[in-house]
C-alpha cells in the first residue's frame, strides 16, 4: 500500500501494517490494546505497543459477550448495536434470512427482457435457469455432458485434513509429520473393479488434465466417490523443504485437474468452472477416470516442476529441539509464570454480569 | 523386533563365553579336563575376553553409556539388572579360577570351588539374559520357556564346540566331551525347532481388535496411520520380514550352527589329529555364523503387540 | 524405585470417549506443544524439514476402519498415549530406577538424568507409550501434564493435560479413577468403559469409551426424501414421481 504521493505507507512491513491500518475510523485488524494508551478494546485508535501487549499476553486478547448478546444474534438488539459500534455490521436493524432473495429475482428479470439494464442475449437463458429467486439444485455442468460421464465415471473429491487447520503450514515441522503425504481414498470393490490394491500408484485423469498418486482402499466412502487430503502436496523445494520430501515426491493435488475454464461447448465458448451465482469455485464438480500405473512407471507423483529451493545462507536444522531452553530447573522472570492461552473453558463471572470490561484476571498488564 | 546388532553381538559372544567358562569351571570341579596349564589359562582367559567384549558391546546400545553403572541397582524387579548384577559377580570366582590357574598348584582346593562357583554363576548370569526376553509379555515370541532354554543350550553348545578346539590344539583328548558336543548339539537344535514351530503355531492372545476394544469377529483396519513416517515405535518395533526369506535364513541357521558343526565334529572322531585340528577349529567361525543368524532371526521374527496399533493382523 | 509401590488409592487418568472423537490431531499437537517446554523437554524432531522427518510424540492418534461380520464398517479415531498403568511392565523391568511410578496419584514418570537409555521399558509396553530421544540418548513418555495438573500459576480450570484443555470436542476427560465416585469413574460406569489388552496384565489406568450402538430407523432410507402427504394427493404424487424417474 502507499500514500498519495507514492511513498510507502507501511515501511515497518507487516508488524507496522498490522499495528496502523485502519480500514474505517478506529477499526484495525487487531481488536485489543487499542488507542494511545492502549486502555481501549475493539475500536480505538492506533497504539503502537500494541504487538507488545499480544506477546505479552501469549498472542490473545479476549472479551466476552454480555449473556444478553450472546443469541439470536441476527436479531438481538443488543448485539447488533454492539457490533455496529465495533465496526462488523453496517447497520442496527435485524438480519432476515430470505428464503426468496428479492436480488436474485431481478437478475432473472433482467434475463427475461424486463428493465433498463439487459445482459447479453447469449446470456440470458443462464440467467433465467440459474437466477432463481430460490434456493434450487442443478446438475454440475461438467455433467451435462453425457460423453464425459462415460468417460470419466468417478466423483472426486479433496478436503483439508483437520490438523491443517490448527495451522496453515506444511513448513511446520509437526503438522508435516502428522502428514506429508496423501493417498487417494476409494472403496474397496472401485479398487478390485480398477484392479488396484493398497499402495499401488494410478493416473487420475480429467478432462483437464492427469495427477498420478498412490491409492488406499477403504470401505467409508460411497462407491463411485474418490477423496484425498488436500493442501498436502507441493512442488519440490516450496516452503524450503527438501526435494526428496514426501510431500513433493508423493503429495500430490487435485488442483492439477481442476480447470478455471469448462470444456469448450459446440460453439467454441468456455464458461467459467463455478457456481453461476456466488463464483464459488466448483471443486466438487470433478469426475475423473482412473487408471492403474503401468509397472515400469516411476513411483512418484506427476505432474513435476523444477525445484524451487533457494541457497540457505544457515543450513536448515537436521535436529529441532524446540523448547530445550524452557526447560526450567529455574523460573526464568522475564518469561513470566506458566500460562495456559489454549482451550480456557472458564466460565467468565464478570461476563455472565453482563459487564463489557475485560476480565482482570487476563488483561496481560496486571500479572 | 529391528535387530540391533550390539545386542546380537552381546549374547553370542557373551553366550559362547560363559558356555565355555561355565565347562573349564565344571571340568575342574569334576576333573574330567585335562589338568594342562597352559590349556586352561589360554581357555579361561579367551571366556572372559569373550564376556567383557560382549558386555562392552552391549553398552554401545545406550543412549548414556557412562551411566550403565546405575543398572545394577534394580535387581528385585529388573531382569536386566539381574544380568547386570550376576554378570558382575561372575567375574568374581571366574578370576580367582583363572588366577589360581596361572599361579597356584593344580591340585590346589580352590581351583575346584572357584571352578563350581563359576559354573554356577555363568549358568545364572546366561539364565538372566534369556529372561530379560522371556519376560515382556509384550513379545509373544520372546514370552516362552523355550528362549531360556534355547539361550543355555546355546551357550552350552558354542562353548563345547570352543572347548572341543582348545582340545583339539593342545593335542589332549577329545573323544568324551566331541561325544557330548554332538549330543549337545542334537539337544538345542531339537529345542530350537521347537521354538520355531511354537510361534509359527501360536500368536499373541492379544489382537488387532483387544488392541482398540472392539468385538472380535470385526475386522479391523488401519487408515491413516498416526505419522505420514515411521516413528521411533515403528523402527524399533515393527519389523517386517518376509516368511520366505526367515525360511531360508532359518534353514541357513541350522546348517551352520548346528549340521555343519556336528559333522566336523564327528570327523574328528575319525581323522588324523592335523585334520581333526582343522575340522575342531573350522567348527568355530561356522557356529559362529551361524548363531549370529540364529540371533538375528530370534529379533526379526518377533512381533510386538504395538504392531497392532500399525496395522499389524496380529503379533 | 522400580518396584510398583503401594497405591495410595488415587490414580489420575484420562477417560477417552472413541464416539466423539473427530481425529483432529488437536490433543497431539497440543500435547507436543506443551510438553516440548516441559518435564521431558524438548521433543525432538529429527530431519525436521527433509526426507523423512519424525520426532519424539506423547500422543498419537489413529484411524481404524471396523467391519463386523455384517459387512457394516464403521470408523474409529483413535488417540493413544500413556495409560499410566497400575501394573507397569516398563516400569519394573527398569535396570536403573529411572522409570517409576508415584505412589500419590499413579503417574508414571521417566527421571532423564538417571535414565540409560537401553529401551528395555518401550519393548516392555504393549501399547507403545515410550518415546526414545536418540538425541538426548534417554527415554521420554506422557507425564500426565504432571507439570500443568499441579501449576499453581495457573488458574484451576486451566489444571488438567494439554489433550484435555484442547480436545474441541470434549472426547477427553481428566479425573482421579481410583475414586469410585468421581465424574471419571461414573463416566466409565455409565458408558462401559474398557480396557486396551486387558489380557497384557498391566491394569491401564485410562479408560477408553466404546462408539455407542447406531440407532437406524428401519425404512430409513425410504421415508427420507418424500413429501408427506396422504389419501388421493399421496397417490397422485407418488404416481408423478413414479412417472418421472
Amino acid at each position: 500500500m502507499v500514500n498519495d504521493d507514492g511513498s510507502e505507507k507501511y515501511p515497518g512491513g507487516y508488524a507496522d501494517y498490522i499495528t496502523n491500518h485502519m480500514r474505517t475510523a478506529k477499526v484495525g485488524p487487531l481488536a485489543g490494546w487499542r488507542g494511545e494508551q492502549g486502555d481501549q478494546s475493539i475500536t480505538g485508535n492506533a497504539n503502537p505497543d500494541q504487538l507488545a501487549r499480544y506477546i505479552d499476553n501469549g498472542c490473545f486478547w479476549r472479551q466476552e459477550f454480555a449473556p444478553s448478546c450472546r443469541y439470536y444474534k441476527f436479531a438481538n438488539r443488543d448485539y447488533l448495536e454492539f457490533a455496529h459500534e465495533a465496526g462488523w455490521i453496517g447497520r442496527t436493524e435485524p438480519i432476515v434470512m430470505q428464503l426468496y432473495s428479492e436480488n436474485l429475482q431481478k437478475f432473472r428479470l433482467a434475463g427475461l427482457g424486463h428493465g433498463d439494464t439487459l445482459p447479453p442475449v447469449a446470456d440470458r437463458a443462464r440467467l433465467q435457469k440459474y437466477f432463481d429467486p430460490l434456493p434450487i439444485w442443478y446438475e454440475p455442468f461438467s455433467e451435462l455432458d453425457t460423453r464425459e460421464l462415460s468417460s470419466f465415471p468417478i466423483h472426486a473429491l479433496s478436503q483439508r485434513p483437520m490438523h491443517m487447520y490448527h495451522s496453515w503450514g506444511g513448513q511446520n515441522a509437526w503438522l508435516r509429520q502428522l502428514t506429508s503425504a496423501n493417498r487417494l481414498h476409494m472403496h474397496f470393490k472401485l479398487a478390485e473393479k480398477l484392479g488396484l490394491k493398497e499402495g499401488d500408484w494410478a493416473w487420475i485423469t480429467s478432462p483437464h488434465g492427469k495427477v498420478k498418486g498412490q491409492i488406499a482402499c477403504v470401505s467409508g466412502v460411497n462407491v463411485d466417490t474418490v477423496w484425498t487430503w488436500n493442501a498436502i502436496g507441493k512442488r519440490a523445494g516450496a516452503w524450503d523443504l527438501d526435494d526428496k520430501a514426501p510431500e513433493a515426491r508423493k503429495g500430490f493435488l487435485l488442483n492439477h485437474i481442476i480447470s478455471e475454464l469448462l470444456p469448450p461447448r459446440e460453439d467454441g465458448y468456455r464458461y467459467s468452472n463455478s457456481d453461476p451465482v456466488t463464483g464459488q469455485a466448483a471443486w466438487f464438480d470433478l469426475r475423473v477416470a482412473i487408471e492403474k500405473c503401468a509397472v515400469d512407471e516411476l513411483e512418484e507423483t506427476s505432474p513435476q516442476f523444477p525445484s524451487m529451493k533457494r541457497k540457505r545462507q544457515v543450513p536448515l536444522p537436521k535436529i529441532s529441539q524446540f523448547g530445550r531452553d524452557l526447560k526450567s530447573g529455574e523460573p526464568v522472570p522475564e518469561r513470566g509464570v506458566h500460562r495456559e492461552f489454549v482451550g480456557n473453558r472458564e466460565q467468565h463471572e464478570d461476563a455472565q454480569l453482563g459487564n463489557f470490561q475485560r476480565s482482570p484476571k487476563y488483561n496481560g498488564g496486571d500479572d | 523386533m529391528n535387530p540391533a546388532f550390539s545386542v546380537i553381538f552381546f549374547t553370542t559372544a557373551s553366550g559362547a563365553g560363559y558356555g565355555l567358562l561355565g565347562l573349564l569351571g565344571a571340568g575342574s570341579f569334576f576333573s574330567f579336563l585335562p589338568a594342562d596349564r597352559t590349556l586352561m589359562i589360554a581357555a579361561s582367559v579367551t571366556a572372559l575376553l569373550l564376556i567383557t567384549g560382549g558386555l562392552l558391546s552391549s553398552t554401545f546400545h545406550l543412549g548414556h553409556p557412562e551411566r550403565a553403572w546405575r543398572a545394577v541397582s534394580q535387581w528385585r524387579t529388573s531382569w536386566l539388572s539381574r544380568e547386570g548384577v550376576s554378570s558382575l559377580v561372575t567375574y568374581i570366582p571366574a578370576t580367582l579360577f583363572t588366577y589360581t590357574w596361572v599361579f597356584c598348584d593344580i591340585d590346589n582346593s580352590m581351583i575346584r570351588l572357584s571352578g563350581l562357583a563359576t559354573v554356577v554363576l555363568a549358568v545364572i548370569t546366561v539364565f538372566t539374559t534369556a529372561m530379560i526376553y522371556a519376560s515382556l509379555r509384550s513379545i509373544h515370541a520372546w514370552n516362552n520357556k523355550w528362549v531360556p532354554l534355547n539361550y543355555l543350550l546355546l551357550a552350552l553348545a558354542t562353548g563345547l564346540i570352543l572347548l572341543n578346539a582348545f582340545l583339539a590344539w593342545f593335542a589332549a583328548d577329545t573323544v568324551g566331551l566331541t561325544i557330548v558336543a554332538i549330543a549337545v548339539l542334537g539337544g538345542s537344535l531339537v529345542s530350537k525347532l521347537l521354538y520355531w514351530r511354537f510361534i509359527d503355531s501360536s500368536s499373541s492372545s492379544s489382537s488387532n481388535a483387544s488392541a482398540i476394544g472392539t468385538r472380535p469377529g470385526s475386522t479391523v483396519k488401519l487408515t491413516q496411520s498416526p505419522h505420514s513416517q515411521a516413528n521411533y515405535l515403528q523402527q524399533e518395533m515393527v519389523f517386517v520380514i518376509a516368511r520366505k526369506h526367515a525360511r531360508k535364513l532359518r534353514r541357513i541357521a541350522t546348517l551352520m550352527t548346528f549340521v555343519i558343526p556336528s559333522v566336523l565334529l564327528a570327523a574328528t572322531l575319525f581323522s588324523n589329529s592335523k585334520l581333526n585340528v582343522a575340522c575342531a577349529t573350522l567348527a568355530v567361525p561356522v557356529a559362529t555364523i551361524g548363531i549370529l543368524i540364529e540371533r538375528w532371526l530370534f529379533f526379526a521374527e518377533a512381533r510386538h503387540t504395538v504392531a497392532l496399533y500399525y496395522g499389524a493382523q496380529s503379533a | 524405585m522400580t518396584a510398583i509401590p503401594k497405591s495410595s488409592g488415587k490414580k489420575l487418568g484420562l477417560v477417552i470417549d472413541l464416539d466423539i472423537c473427530v481425529g483432529c490431531h488437536a490433543c497431539t499437537t497440543s500435547c507436543k506443544e506443551w510438553n516440548t517446554g516441559g518435564y521431558s523437554a524438548p521433543l525432538t524432531d529429527t530431519d525436521p524439514y527433509g526426507e523423512n522427518p519424525t520426532g519424539v510424540w506423547f500422543n498419537r492418534v489413529h484411524t481404524f476402519e471396523v467391519t463386523a461380520p455384517d459387512g457394516s464398517s464403521q470408523t474409529i479415531n483413535f488417540p493413544k498415549s500413556c495409560l499410566h498403568c497400575d501394573d507397569a511392565p516398563c516400569v519394573t523391568v527398569c535396570p536403573t530406577g529411572a522409570s517409576f511410578k508415584r505412589a500419590e496419584d499413579g503417574i508414571v514418570l521417566v527421571n532423564q538424568d538417571t535414565c540409560i537409555g537401553c529401551k528395555l521399558c518401550s519393548w516392555a509396553c504393549p501399547y507403545g507409550a515410550r518415546e526414545y530421544d536418540s538425541t538426548d540418548g534417554v527415554m521420554k513418555k506422557c507425564t500426565l501434564c504432571v507439570d500443568k495438573i499441579y501449576n499453581e500459576d495457573l488458574p484451576e480450570h486451566s489444571r488438567v493435560p494439554a489433550c484435555v484443555s484442547a480436545c474441541p470436542t470434549g472426547a477427553r476427560s481428566f479425573g482421579d479413577l481410583g475414586d469410585r465416585d468421581s465424574a471419571v469413574s461414573k463416566l466409565v460406569e455409565s458408558r462401559g468403559g474398557f480396557d486396551l489388552m486387558p489380557e497384557q496384565q498391566c491394569s491401564p489406568v485410562n479408560k477408553y469409551l466404546p462408539l455407542r450402538k447406531k440407532v437406524v430407523p428401519a425404512n430409513a432410507a425410504t421415508t427420507a426424501l418424500r413429501p408427506k402427504v396422504s389419501g388421493v394427493a399421496d397417490a397422485l404424487l407418488k404416481w408423478i414421481d413414479k412417472s418421472l424417474c
